[in-house]
């Protein structure tokens, strides 16, 4: 050992050197209460507010759903699309939710063609709502059909008002047609417990 | 059957490295059971060998679609090409980590090979909290993370490798990564190895430099990897983020950076003894925490890895053993080494000084842009995320005293103020702002109506001006070393060739930001965009089909020269890629590079309408290939330096401390040189002026 003092480590303790450690430790404190949050839960400014005004072609049936409808019932939008690998984890939840009573179900099929199958074709053309609803309904009919009614959102303008950013995203609209909740991703067991019933149960 | 073979070899693997971990850890701390730290070698090739097995079995499972494996049908697909079938192991959380320890058994036998001369005590405890890590991550993979976890039924296809990582430059950016991000416990297990035995002298900082300065490198090359990836896969022509998840990687690497030149420090002046220990445990503990951020999910990235809270609180608690155990040893041993004197201002010791400190502050403000939003959510004051202008206000400030320091740090001798020696390096730094200011003057492409652009100002002189006096008199100094007798030594070689590195990444950084030019257009067949006085024609956009994807690929030729004298150049082909198995839309930049500037043309979405439309990105970024051509000359000056034979120099020949006039120096003995850091930068500042 070069070092020219020779004391005991013990002897006195600089208080500097406890610094290090509780520096980290506070950090630790504020790690270890992030991990109960959820980052991707981000309030949607909807909530509170009525739905957004809009107007859609019904998957499969004639004539057009208005936002109007949402008066009277409680109802749950679910944006979904056949190519969202998110909406098949969620789906049994889904199909689970429709048998409950007294609730709507409404499927907001979200650019079920994207810009890069489409090539520059118009979204709303015949051709590409013909393709789309074919498409929307052999994945319902293979993986269940939760929804009272499904709409196609084909330039995914009313998922802009919703301010969906990524699929699926599922609100829930009260019978004034006010958003009460939105969930952004799959739904789990576990927020349809402590969260989704709940609130359903509260509203009158 | 390879699946649960790979399952029990990774369960020997936690029991060779608990072995490893305690035996010759005891051995070296006991005389009577001296005999055991012989064990440390032994053990610690055992434990590569059983992790090489596992990986392998992992390996043959992607190889042969062994769906049943729940790991492989999520990261695989048949129509996946061999080598990203190879790559895909480590593309999610379980292979990652698996990834780890592999890297960390390298490291431990490539120290167990390449100790030799070492005391055989200090060996021991080196391997021992290797072992002791390797523990924790290999419980962590058996219990929360395990990649061999079968299913049944098997499915018939696999979900396929996010297409984000089908792409050469990340078949190789995580291994890099890893190798830095692990290569740093050794410098760690030195650290430990300090404060258990006591035994911190200049001997020991030469022994762990080549270490720590390898695994600096491999950090480095895993970071410009990365943020090359980034440039070209992402479509928006940036090279950085800040996303939580480069941060993570940023913040052991300033750190690291701190501690190879602080280890310097303790090698030839004995000094800073205490802040190089702190140092070694803060590198490791932030590629810890790198590791508890992008796996806990605590923080949004772009980086999204599947998230789990069980495993979110398993690392945190390995992150408060490791590093509580670490700092509450250092607070126990480092009283005892602060007692150096403070370094005299204007020698190189306090150049160093003032390089720790700022690099340090560095980190501190990354650390903090990157907690923010964690640490606004857990006071309940509400979401928010920190971005970009945060984070370039505060670091830019930070790193041009930094890069200021650099040239008068390399050319001050040791121990005294020595101002000649900084003037001999002035007429460097002249030159260097008088190239500068013509840079800035006369450096912007050719104008054009639309372009977004940002012209040339008193940043580029000051960027060019720090970038140029650093590569100038570097230059300068080799010339003047040549001229004496004998040669300098390969880590001499190393400074320069990655000072010049940070020259060159300075230089380039400056470059882009100064006179890149963008335009968002949105082009026809036919139509045309003139960007930095270069034509660019939207020939055609057609399908093409690739093996496991279909893009949307334009083709555009690409003119110079005046309007009515021009000539074509070339032929860009961006892409918009959707992979079968997903429908992810992806963005395949086309890029023309050479060494003064790259054309980058990003496709965009094709636009309704008649005649059809789409939209198009197109740069010019003039010397942005600098940015990582820099790193490179970083990672080869890291090279050059952890091959210096003076490090593999046995250990009895270590030249005893020096008998520095600085003992009689008449300064408390302790008020020495860590406290002065740690207190604040006002004192280092006081230390240079």
């Amino acid at each position: 050992m070069s070092a020219p003092s020779v004391n005991a480590p013990s002897q006195r303790m600089p208080r500097w050197v406890f610094a290090p450690l509780a520096l980290f430790l506070g950090m630790v404190a504020f790690l270890a209460v992030g991990l109960t949050r959820n980052p991707q839960e981000i309030p949607s400014p909807l909530i509170g507010r009525p739905a957004p005004a809009f107007q859609l072609p019904v998957v499969g049936g004639p004539g057009v759903f208005n936002a109007a409808q949402f008066k009277g019932q409680v109802t749950l939008v679910n944006l979904w699309a056949t190519w969202c690998a998110g909406c098949k984890d969620e789906h049994p939840i889904l199909m689970a939710l429709s048998l409950q009573p007294g609730l709507q179900m409404l499927g907001i099929n979200y650019k079920e063609l994207q810009a890069s199958e489409l090539s520059g074709q118009d979204p709303q053309s015949a051709e590409a709502l013909q393709k789309a609803t074919a498409r929307s309904q052999a994945w319902l009919q293979k993986n269940g059909q939760p929804f009272g009614v499904n709409l196609l959102d084909m330039d995914g303008r009313v998922g802009m008002d919703f301010g969906v950013y990524g699929l699926p995203e599922t609100y829930l609209v009260d019978r004034a047609g006010v958003v009460r909740f939105k969930h952004a991703g799959a739904l789990t067991p576990e927020v349809v417990q402590h969260q989704l019933l709940p609130l359903l149960r509260s509203l009158p | 059957m390879w699946p649960e073979v790979g399952h029990m070899a990774l369960i020997m693997a936690a029991w060779v490295a608990v072995l490893q971990a305690v035996l010759p850890l005891w051995g070296s701390l006991s005389a009577r059971r001296a005999g055991w730290q012989a064990l440390a070698r032994p053990l610690a090739v055992l434990q590569l060998v059983l992790i090489v097995l596992a990986f392998g079995a992992l390996w043959h499972a992607f190889f042969v679609h062994d769906f049943s494996v729940k790991y492989v049908a999520h990261h695989s697909n048949t129509l996946l090409p061999t080598p990203y079938r190879l790559s895909a192991i480590w593309a999610g959380h379980e292979g990652s980590l698996l990834l780890w320890v592999l890297m960390l058994a390298l490291w431990s036998v490539a120290v167990a090979t390449f100790s030799r001369r070492l005391p055989q005590a200090l060996v021991a405890q080196v391997l021992g909290v290797m072992g002791a890590v390797s523990v924790g991550f290999l419980t962590f993979i058996l219990t929360l993370s395990n990649p061999f976890a079968r299913q049944f039924p098997a499915p018939s296809e696999g979900r396929d490798l996010t297409p984000l990582l089908q792409d050469p430059g990340l078949v190789i950016h995580p291994p890099m990564l890893y190798m830095g991000y692990v290569g740093l416990s050794v410098a760690f297990a030195f650290a430990m190895a300090a404060l258990l035995s006591g035994r911190l002298d200049a001997a020991w900082a030469r022994w762990a430099r080549p270490w720590t300065v390898a695994a600096w490198g491999f950090l480095t090359l895993g970071i410009a990897l990365g943020s090359w990836w980034a440039y070209y896969e992402l479509g928006w022509g940036g090279w950085w983020f800040w996303d939580p998840v480069e941060n993570a990687s940023l913040m052991p690497w300033l750190v690291a950076t701190a501690l190879i030149h602080s280890l310097m420090v303790t090698d030839k002046r004995d000094q800073f003894k205490a802040w190089t220990v702190l140092l070694a445990i803060g590198a490791f503990s932030l590629s810890l925490l790198g590791t508890f951020l992008v796996r806990s999910g605590v923080l949004t990235s772009v980086h999204a890895f599947a998230t789990d809270p069980g495993r979110g609180v398993f690392i945190l608690l390995f992150l408060v053993v490791v590093v509580g155990v670490s700092l509450t040893l250092f607070a126990w041993r480092a009283p005892q080494w602060a007692h150096a004197s403070q370094p005299v201002a204007g020698s190189r010791e306090s150049f160093l000084l003032l390089n720790s400190v700022l690099l340090v502050v560095a980190m501190a403000a990354v650390l903090l842009g990157t907690l923010y939003p964690l640490i606004i959510d857990a006071l309940n004051l509400g979401k928010l995320s920190v971005g970009p202008p945060y984070f370039d206000r505060v670091f830019v400030p930070l790193m041009v005293p930094l890069l200021l320091a650099m040239v008068p740090g390399t050319v001050v001798p040791w121990h005294v103020a020595r101002w000649a020696a900084v003037r001999s390096v002035l007429v460097p730094g002249a030159l260097a702002l008088l190239a500068a200011s013509a840079w800035a003057t006369w450096g912007a492409a050719p104008q054009d109506a639309g372009a977004v652009t940002t012209a040339g100002g008193w940043l580029t002189v000051m960027g060019g001006t720090l970038g140029g006096w650093i590569v100038l008199s570097g230059a300068w100094q080799i010339v003047q070393r040549l001229r004496l007798p004998g040669s300098p030594g390969l880590a001499w070689w190393g400074m320069q060739v990655a000072h010049l590195g940070v020259a060159v990444l300075v230089l380039g950084i400056t470059g882009v930001k100064s006179f890149q030019v963008e335009r968002d257009v949105r082009l026809g067949l036919g139509d045309s965009v003139t960007v930095a006085g270069v034509r660019y024609q939207l020939i055609g956009v057609d399908n093409h089909l690739g093996p496991n994807y279909l893009a949307l690929r334009a083709q555009m030729k690409v003119f110079e020269g005046e309007p009515g004298n021009e000539r074509e150049v070339g032929t860009l082909r961006p892409e918009k890629r959707r992979y079968v198995s997903s429908a992810m839309p992806m963005t395949e930049a086309a890029i023309d590079r050479n060494l003064w500037r790259d054309r980058y043309v990003s496709l965009g979405e094709p636009l309704a309408g008649e005649p059809p439309q789409w939209s198009f990105r197109v740069y010019h970024k003039p010397y942005v290939s600098w940015i990582w051509l820099g790193a490179v000359f970083m990672v080869l000056g890291g090279g050059l330096a952890a091959l210096d034979r003076r490090y593999r120099q046995a250990a009895s020949s270590a030249r005893a401390p020096s008998a520095h006039a600085d003992k009689g120096a008449g300064v408390s003995a302790l008020r020495g040189a860590a406290p002065a850091a740690l207190g604040s930068a006002g004192v280092a500042k006081g230390a240079v002026a």
